[in-house]
């Protein structure tokens, strides 16, 4: 009983409370207070932003940076080496434009093989074992050592072991050369040792054609001579010209 | 229109930088926190210094806010430990001194009939909260304004759940005492 009363005492109470006791703040007062909220809230805005945009500014910035760059060179022209990761230089890039495929990687495996030989040639004297590739690299190697087009020079990188090969090819060159005058001695003979002789004697080559001569006489100790190049160079064995 | 957004997800908005959803939160609460205050203090010049502080205290409190807490019982306690604040500046218990009914609106007594006897009722009514021992006014008015439980209530000042059911037993009796004999005898 007591505490229904005092329940009906407390709405009574309240209600007299609610209506007795409303005040508000004043409209002064208000604005202050919004204000107040305003300024925290314009205060936050620009630390809450900062990390996305400068995100985003960094990005942009690199994007841009790139296209630029991509943009300055032209499509004939390759990237500047700063961009593109270095990469060693094969001689089919030195190959005329006209060449097939094909013919590029079977010169360029030539060459390849040639330079290795040469360096192997230059450790071992013998020369007979390495006669036929090396011989295969000498059209190759002489075609290298063309002079290039002034533009596909021009559009080349500068490498820096183009000396060094330049001077590997030219021995080479010259132990081709001597390659093939022992070929000759081996195996010219009959008509072709005759005439070979014959247009040494008129070129006044005397000594090399008596090299020749020597030579094929060791391979066949048989053979017939005709009579002029008898009488020009003598016989090997008679010891007169 | 009224907003959908609870109290915690509109401050939390607040705290993130949303300055409407603070004009939201602030239509909903600037009459009760107004009401509390001026009712502890029944000094309107007191209440809005006090009012003012609190707003600002829960500004500056955005960020530490979370969604546990619950906005209307943490603006309260802010609201309450303000008061605490004032209190203990002020060095004694409050009471009534004839201050509180000096600080009437200086139109009320220049209002048409019903309104002045509007203006009295609430005059009685702050004199009575004024007679009240602070822990009892307190609780009352903690009750009324933030629609407090009694656990909450008891939390807040650091005492048991049945001591704040006693406070506040004593407090509706003394009010009822009071404002019973008429307004002549509460203003007396």
């Amino acid at each position: 009983m007591n505490e229904r009363s005092h329940d009906k005492q407390t709405r009574e109470l309240q209600a007299l409370y609610r209506e007795a006791g409303d005040v508000e703040p004043e409209t002064g007062l208000d604005r202050i207070v919004r204000a107040r909220a305003d300024q925290a809230s314009r205060d936050r805005r620009p630390a809450g932003r900062l990390p996305w945009l400068g995100g985003l500014v960094t990005a942009s910035v690199a994007i841009i940076a790139i296209a630029v760059v991509l943009q300055q060179t032209p499509p004939g022209k390759p990237i500047p080496e700063s961009l593109v990761p270095p990469a060693p230089a094969e001689p089919e890039a030195f190959m005329a434009p006209s060449m097939g495929a094909q013919s590029q990687q079977e010169v360029s495996a030539d060459a390849t093989r040639a330079r290795s030989e040469t360096r192997a040639k230059e450790e071992d004297s013998s020369l007979q074992t390495h006669r036929a590739p090396a011989r295969e690299a000498l059209p190759e190697a002489a075609a290298e050592r063309r002079p290039r087009p002034a533009a596909q020079a021009e559009a080349e990188p500068a490498a820096p072991s183009t000396e060094a090969e330049d001077s590997a090819l030219e021995r080479i060159t010259i132990t081709g050369s001597r390659l093939g005058n022992a070929d000759r001695a081996v195996l010219k003979s009959g008509g072709d040792l005759i005439e070979t002789l014959r247009e040494l004697i008129e070129a006044e080559r005397i000594d090399e054609a008596h090299r020749l001569l020597d030579e094929a006489i060791e391979h066949d100790p048989g053979l017939d001579l005709p009579e002029d190049i008898e009488q020009a160079l003598g016989r090997p064995d008679s010891g007169s010209p | 229109m009224t907003d959908p957004r609870t109290d915690d997800d509109l401050m939390l908005a607040f705290a993130r930088g949303a300055s409407d959803a603070f004009e939201v939160l602030y239509e909903r609460y600037r009459k009760p926190l107004y009401r509390y205050l001026y009712h502890a203090v029944s000094d309107k010049a007191v209440a809005d210094d006090l009012y003012q502080d609190v707003w600002s205290r829960i500004i500056d409190a955005r960020e530490r806010f979370r969604r546990g807490n619950g906005f209307k019982r943490w603006a309260f306690r802010i609201a309450h430990n303000r008061l605490v604040d004032h209190w203990r500046a002020l060095g004694r218990q409050p009471g009534l001194d004839g201050d509180g009914l000096a600080n009437l609106p200086g139109d009320a007594r220049h209002t048409p009939d019903a309104a002045m006897e509007r203006d009295q009722q609430a005059g009685q009514l702050r004199a009575a909260l004024m007679q009240l021992p602070r822990e009892q006014r307190e609780a009352f008015l903690l009750q009324q304004e933030a629609g407090l439980s009694l656990a909450d209530i008891a939390e807040r000042g650091g005492v048991g759940r049945e001591t704040v059911k006693s406070r506040l037993r004593y407090a509706v009796g003394k009010l009822r005492g009071i404002l019973e004999p008429g307004p002549e005898a509460a203003g007396k």
